[in-house]
């Protein structure tokens, strides 16, 4: 069977075809550069380390597997590892160039970087990838282009945005700026006072534009009320893939922020059992310590806690913060509010206050003793 | 490493302007300098923030000498036992250090300077911003200097960086603005690391401290009040880092603009009463038109678009794009993204800033010194992992801004953790030379070598007691257009720059026109200047006037109203 299959034209055309097919795939599987990779001593978190270090590898096994490669790319993106992102995302485009998201990730760490006009670049070929499958690329395009002052390509990439999602939030700010900047702030007072879009987009960012449509108005009424109600910070616009970044977070500053917020929402037993396990990668960290401190003092086990904080202390005689959490436990535990207690945290907080003066909580809960150590017939 | 180095195929407009503009002749013209940040393997926050430099004619010879503050070391009183360096002018730009018996070594840990004839005898004084007590020193006229810091009573304890003389209520004599950055002392200094897990400077909002900036009311007789709380400044505290002084309401009286770092920026409007009003959020230059605010930190004001009126810069971090606030009668609009400015200046972290006719074409054109105040993830290709090249931009007719290459208008690149630039013509060849403060590295001198591609006309514009006429404004035709030019030492950051106007022409032969307005109203036409004409005017006095109600001074011994040089270039 096998004999006349080699002996036969057809037979021998169909073996050259498929061995070439499977040489091709594994050709590929192992085409590409090798994992850009951190110089030594540039990543020190242990966590972080040894994720890096295994998607590295992996990468380095598997040159052509796009998945592999971007979630290095993304694990860079999300510790702020900017050059190393942006080197790995150019290694992904330059690779996969008909993949939205490799241009669209390169862009966004492009930008990140101060470089716009690279920046513009990218996210201008991840619109033209995605087509009309997704608006985000257009609609950042179309930010972009405002920021440097291109109106009539910013309108066009608007535009391609509203043909595919026609109400976005981001969609509805870049056409309302398009307004502003074409010298129609009629037009962008009426976009802006549009639906929720106020109340949608947060910290009072709409009113920042109405303010500067309506000064363009020359209605300088409403323009100072637009102002006094807006905030101070613009949005930050998800993509399609910020969720998987995000996911990308690793490393010893994550597991701060989640100790932060146990502690801050009272799960005193999950921000123990964080505190432990963070302790065997970084056990002097100072602000963990607090942590441990505090988690101490509210767990019961006050002297403890207490003596952790004095240790902090001890170390570092400038530690305003350890100083302040040491009074304000000193003060919640009703055995240290007599008078030689309270003289001793008084002690503490003028110690805080010779070192930084202008230390309003220290200042408060100074007078706060003044009041409880005063007898009560004189006042 | 650039995704358009992938398929970018047209011509980068910026290839096209490759001649140097600048040469680096610091040692060869014998200033010397190296700030000293005092950094010793732990940050402290004030080591990455100077210093500043002082661009004025110390002694009356007619030349710009070089005054430099000095860091040393924030803790103790100055171990390192270094001091702020005075710098004197031959009149040829060479420079020979003149410190030792001048009385300007300041052993402050500095941040800045800036220079006003407080005492009105007709040449500027200096003021040093330090980190801890402020010192005024009083120039004598002859190269030296007396610390007049306590008797003037302006020695405030704060943090201060950028500061400005100017006559905030028109009685004469200048009053002195201080910005305050946070509320620091080494004891409350914080442990901040980089991304790379490395000891490094914190951001601002760390120490959580904004600061009460200043303001002293001249009293006429060598003293000063802090008159801060009444005129209004205590109500709101920010990161100061920049201070730029200009009457952007053309109501005759001078207002402040504050650069914040990472918060809003301020537009103190001067009521004409003692005391001042914040409208910068209402007037548009708070925060960009994004609503953003950014890291102020450089600003200075100019009538970039030559429409009659004072339009502002405000220089900011990296990944920030520099604000060109364009005035529209009051209130401004960010024009920042028609410039060209957003995507040249975004890599940067910027600081020191100029703007000024770099090429005489009849444009103003940008300088700007750069460094970072954070490390970066990348490792540096120098071993300050905070330095950056600075930038030169190249202003245009259309109100465009093109970077000038080689980068920062220099054939051998330059890169060093800059702050403080000065601005001036040192060797009085017809160019606006440039004097850079680098952190921990050599100062640059850096001298222009692109002026001749056009013309200029040089004003000495000087009040009645024969100092420069601090926010004096002048107006004049050129070719056609209608351009205002201001008097004002102070600016961009921590520095303080000539006062004279330097206005490039380009090929015209002439400027026509010229309409001068004091800082007392007085306007005064004066006759047409020809291309390399350099005019002193002095201010003439008021109506019924013959000597200065106060002081009983008149003109300055000697001069006349108006003495006309021709330069001999």
């Amino acid at each position: 069977m096998v004999g006349a299959i080699l002996r036969s034209w057809t037979g021998r055309i169909v073996i050259i075809i498929v061995l070439g097919a499977v040489g091709y795939s594994l050709l590929k599987i192992q085409s590409g550069p090798r994992a850009i990779r951190p110089v030594a001593g540039q990543v020190a978190d242990p966590i972080l380390l040894p994720v890096i270090e295994n998607y590295a590898d992996e990468v380095d096994a598997n040159r052509g597997d796009p998945k592999i490669r971007m979630h290095l790319g993304m694990t860079y993106e999300a510790a702020t590892l900017n050059t190393l992102a942006e080197a790995t995302y150019l290694q992904f485009v330059k690779l996969f160039p008909k993949r939205a998201i490799g241009w669209y990730r390169l862009a966004v760490v492009q930008e990140r970087q101060g470089n716009l006009d690279d920046a513009i670049f990218s996210i201008q070929r991840a619109a033209e990838i995605s087509g009309d499958q997704m608006a985000a690329p257009h609609w950042q395009l179309a930010l972009w282009l405002i920021d440097v002052g291109r109106i009539e390509e910013a309108k066009k990439a608007a535009n391609l945005a509203s043909s595919i999602k026609p109400n976005s939030l981001p969609l509805q700010i870049a056409n309302a700026r398009i307004a502003i900047e074409e010298g129609n702030p009629e037009i962008a007072i009426e976009l802006l006072n549009k639906g929720d879009l106020i109340s949608e987009i947060q910290d009072g960012y709409v009113y920042q534009l109405l303010g500067r449509a309506y000064r363009a108005i020359g209605d300088e009424e409403q323009s100072r009320l637009a102002w006094s109600r807006a905030g101070q910070s613009k949005p930050k616009w998800g993509d399609p893939w910020t969720t998987n970044v995000v996911s990308h977070v690793i490393g010893l500053q994550l597991k701060r922020q989640q100790i932060k917020q146990f502690m801050r929402s009272g799960e005193l037993v999950s921000a123990r059992k964080l505190i432990q396990e963070y302790f065997t990668y970084e056990s002097d960290n100072v602000l963990v310590r607090r942590f441990d401190a505090m988690c101490d003092v509210r767990q019961g086990s006050v002297h403890k806690g207490l003596q952790k904080l004095i240790t902090l202390i001890k170390e570092d005689p400038n530690d305003t913060f350890s100083m302040m959490r040491l009074a304000k436990s000193r003060l919640n535990i009703p055995q240290l509010r007599n008078k030689a207690g309270l003289e001793v945290t008084k002690e503490i907080l003028e110690t805080v206050l010779a070192i930084d003066t202008e230390n309003g909580q220290a200042k408060i809960l100074l007078d706060d003793i003044a009041k409880m150590l005063t007898p009560k017939d004189e006042e | 490493m650039t995704s358009c180095a992938l398929s970018c195929s047209e011509t980068n407009q910026n290839e096209l302007h490759l001649q140097p503009w600048l040469l680096n002749e610091a040692a060869d013209r014998g200033f010397e300098f190296v700030y000293e940040s005092g950094f010793d393997g732990t940050p402290k926050y004030p080591e990455i923030f100077g210093g500043g430099v002082a661009l004025f004619d110390v002694e009356g010879d007619g030349d710009l000498d070089i005054y430099v503050v000095q860091g040393g070391s924030i803790i103790g009183t100055n171990p390192l036992g270094v001091t702020n360096q005075l710098f004197i002018n031959d009149g040829l730009g060479y420079f020979s250090n003149a410190t030792e018996e001048s009385g300007a070594a300041d052993a402050g840990y500095g941040m800045g300077a800036t220079t006003g004839d407080f005492d009105n005898d007709g040449d500027l004084d200096l003021y040093v911003t330090n980190v801890g007590e402020n010192t005024l020193l009083r120039n004598n006229g002859d190269g030296t200097f007396v610390d007049v810091t306590t008797q003037a009573g302006v020695g405030d304890h704060g943090w201060g960086t950028s500061s400005a003389f100017f006559d905030m209520d028109l009685d004469g004599d200048l009053d002195l603005f201080v910005a305050n950055y946070i509320n620091w002392n080494v004891g409350i200094e914080r442990v901040c690391k980089s991304q790379l897990g490395i000891l490094d400077y914190c951001h601002p909002n760390a120490y959580n401290s904004p600061a009460k900036d200043v303001l002293y009311r001249n009293n006429g007789d060598g003293t000063f009040t802090d008159v801060s709380e009444a005129a209004g400044f205590h109500t709101i505290w920010g990161n100061g880092l920049g201070v730029a002084i200009g009457d952007v309401n053309d109501d005759g009286l001078p207002d402040i603009y504050v650069a914040n770092d990472e918060m809003k920026n301020q537009l103190w409007i001067n009521q004409g009463d003692g005391s001042f009003v914040d409208d910068a959020l209402v007037s548009g230059v708070a925060v960009d038109a994004n609503g953003e605010p950014k890291a102020g930190m450089g600003t200075d004001f100019a009538d970039i678009d030559n429409d009659g009126d004072l339009d502002l810069l405000v220089v900011n971090l990296l990944g920030q794009s520099d604000s060109m606030f364009i005035n529209q009668g009051g209130w401004f609009e960010d024009g920042t993204p028609r410039s060209g400015l957003s995507s040249i200046t975004r890599p940067f972290t910027r600081f020191g800033v100029g703007i000024h006719d770099l090429n005489n074409d009849g444009f103003l054109d940008l300088y700007i010194a750069n460094g970072k105040v954070l490390l970066a993830a990348e490792s540096s290709i120098t071993d300050d992992h905070y330095a950056e090249d600075n930038v030169l931009i190249q202003g245009n007719m259309n109100g465009k801004f093109v970077e000038v290459f080689p980068r920062g208008g220099v054939a051998v690149p330059l890169i060093h953790t800059s702050r403080g630039a000065a601005f001036g013509d040192v060797n009085g060849d017809g160019g606006i030379d440039i004097v850079v403060i680098n952190r921990d590295a050599p100062a640059y001198l850096l001298m222009n070598t692109n002026a001749g591609n056009g013309g200029f006309v040089r004003l000495h514009l000087l009040n009645r007691h024969g100092a420069p006429a601090q926010n004096a404004t002048v107006r004049f035709n050129l070719g056609g257009t209608r351009i205002r030019r201001d008097v004002c030492t102070s600016g961009g950051y921590v520095s303080a720059h000539d006062p004279s106007l330097h206005i490039g022409i380009g090929d015209e032969p002439n400027i026509t026109g010229i309409e001068i307005t004091w800082s007392d109203g007085i306007k005064q036409q004066v006759e047409n200047m020809s291309a390399g004409e350099i005019r002193t005017i002095h201010q003439p006095l008021g109506a019924g006037q013959g000597s200065d109600p106060r002081t009983g001074i008149g003109m300055k011994k000697g001069s006349t109203p108006c003495e006309v040089a021709y330069g001999t270039l």
